[in-house]
């Protein structure tokens, strides 16, 4: 086992992915961004999202932490209040209404807060 | 004219001789899911001359070593957030073409935006190449540490983890077994030992005392004594210990003591209060800081393990981000582990 490198992804992950999220429950969701929280360990969003009969829930989503969302550079106008998004991510374990992004995709098709160019980043 | 014609034909003659003594492997680099992998570093070595051949996958996963002579070669594929492929006696017969997928398997999921493996990778890829020149000084004649570093970024290391004991062992397989939900940094406590990470990192060397002010890491600074006290008696265990350094010829020796046995070596291993670290920085030049740690802990550890890693010099326009770990962490209630 190399502690060495293994070391290096708890670091940068703050937590183990697996001790609060279940990989095998993977959603997309489409809704309206109410909020977002440019804060540590983990940047968030929140978005309404309603269901077909009608009804509106707040999801909350995780982000990386805003030091390396910055060094990418994303910054907390990246998302704006009000703002139709997709969203993609795996659901918190616990039932919660929470769910990691693992992208987060604009009405225009960009994808935001993406670490690839090729996922229209912006370039530092 | 003529002599034209003999040179194309000795060029047709040298390719096909170099064809006739080389072979070509080719194949898909897989994820543990089966899905492709770019982006990894693929490497052929020559166990015969030492020779290494180097290819990088494609986005979809392929990659191909062409013009290898016949031989006998060692493969290996490393990719930041993998585990390293190593296949060895991997023979190469003149003029075939054989196909060896590379599956490659993650430590962890990294998935959310910004741990994820594309997003660190990008954070170490774009970092600027270190400017060069000598070690600077202090007016006192010693190498001056000062700057701020970029720590060093993934690869390196080899595959040796610390040798725990059964004991460690056994606690170590229950957090891992539990996804570490009650890792020090999932609850906002320290979680370094050293007083280096991996993202900035700004060191202050004056004649007495060496500060690190450390990106993402808890409490975020450490305090190394260079003013010859040494460790104080009955020292009260703490989160990063008590460090005082002295100088070996050029490289500055600093001796930590006195941790608290509350965080954990890596992503899950335990030590104990008997954790002694020796670090060894050498500026081996203006861009480049070499950093050995020596982790010894006789509580925890079947003998002391050893890292190196190269931080490298960054613009000096950079600054080191706060992190308040505190500040929003609704993780610590969802973390169920299992």
């Amino acid at each position: 086992m190399n502690i060495a490198i293994s070391a290096l992804i708890v670091f940068f992950a703050h937590h183990s992915f697996t001790a609060e999220y279940d990989s095998s429950k993977l959603m997309q969701f489409t809704g309206t961004v109410t909020r977002v929280e440019w804060t540590n360990p983990h940047a968030r969003f929140y978005l309404d999202v309603k269901d077909a009969q009608g009804n509106v829930t707040s999801w909350n989503f995780e982000l990386g932490s805003p030091i390396v969302l910055r060094k990418l550079g994303w910054n907390r106008d990246s998302l704006k209040i009000g703002e139709q998004v997709g969203v993609e991510g795996f659901l918190a374990k616990d039932g919660a209404k929470m769910a990691n992004a693992r992208k987060v995709t604009l009405a225009d098709g960009r994808n935001v807060f993406a670490g690839s160019s090729a996922d229209g980043s912006p370039t530092k | 004219m003529r002599s034209l014609i003999v040179a194309f034909l000795m060029l047709i003659a040298t390719a096909a001789f170099a064809q006739n003594n080389t072979g070509t492997i080719t194949g898909s680099v897989l994820e543990t899911g089966g899905g492709p992998v770019g982006g990894v570093a693929i490497e052929a070595k020559n166990v015969e001359t030492g020779a290494i051949f180097k290819a990088n996958s494609a986005q979809s996963g392929s990659y191909t070593l062409s013009q290898l002579p016949a031989g006998r070669y060692e493969l290996t594929a490393t990719s930041f957030g993998f585990k390293r492929f190593e296949r060895k006696d991997v023979v190469v017969q003149a003029g075939q073409t054989q196909r060896i997928d590379l599956p490659i398997g993650d430590f962890v999921t990294l998935q959310t935006l910004g741990e994820d493996r594309v997003s660190i990778g990008r954070v170490f890829s774009s970092r600027p190449k270190p400017p060069e020149g000598p070690a600077p000084r202090t007016p006192e004649g010693k190498p001056d540490l000062s700057g701020v570093w970029n720590g060093p970024g993934p690869g390196g290391g080899g595959d040796n983890g610390p040798d725990l004991l059964p004991w460690a062992q056994a606690l170590q397989k229950e957090h891992m077994d539990n996804n570490e939900k009650d890792s020090p940094q999932a609850h906002c406590l320290p979680f370094n030992v050293t007083s280096f990470n991996f993202f900035l990192n700004r060191l202050v060397q004056t004649r007495d005392v060496l500060i690190a002010i450390i990106e993402y890491d808890l409490p975020g600074y450490r305090q190394i004594y260079l003013d010859g006290r040494g460790h104080p008696k009955n020292l009260e265990p703490s989160w990063t210990g008590h460090s005082v350094g002295t100088w070996d010829g050029d490289t500055l020796v600093i001796d930590t003591v006195g941790f608290n046995d509350k965080t954990w070596f890596g992503d899950s291993a335990p030590h104990t209060d008997k954790l002694h670290i020796t670090t060894r920085l050498r500026r081996s030049d203006l861009g480049h800081l070499e950093i050995e740690n020596t982790f010894d802990d006789p509580g925890a550890l079947k003998k002391p393990w050893k890292t190196k890693s190269v931080a490298t010099l960054a613009p000096s326009t950079e600054e080191v981000a706060e992190f308040i770990c505190n500040e929003n962490n609704q993780d610590a209630e969802h973390l169920v582990g299992k």
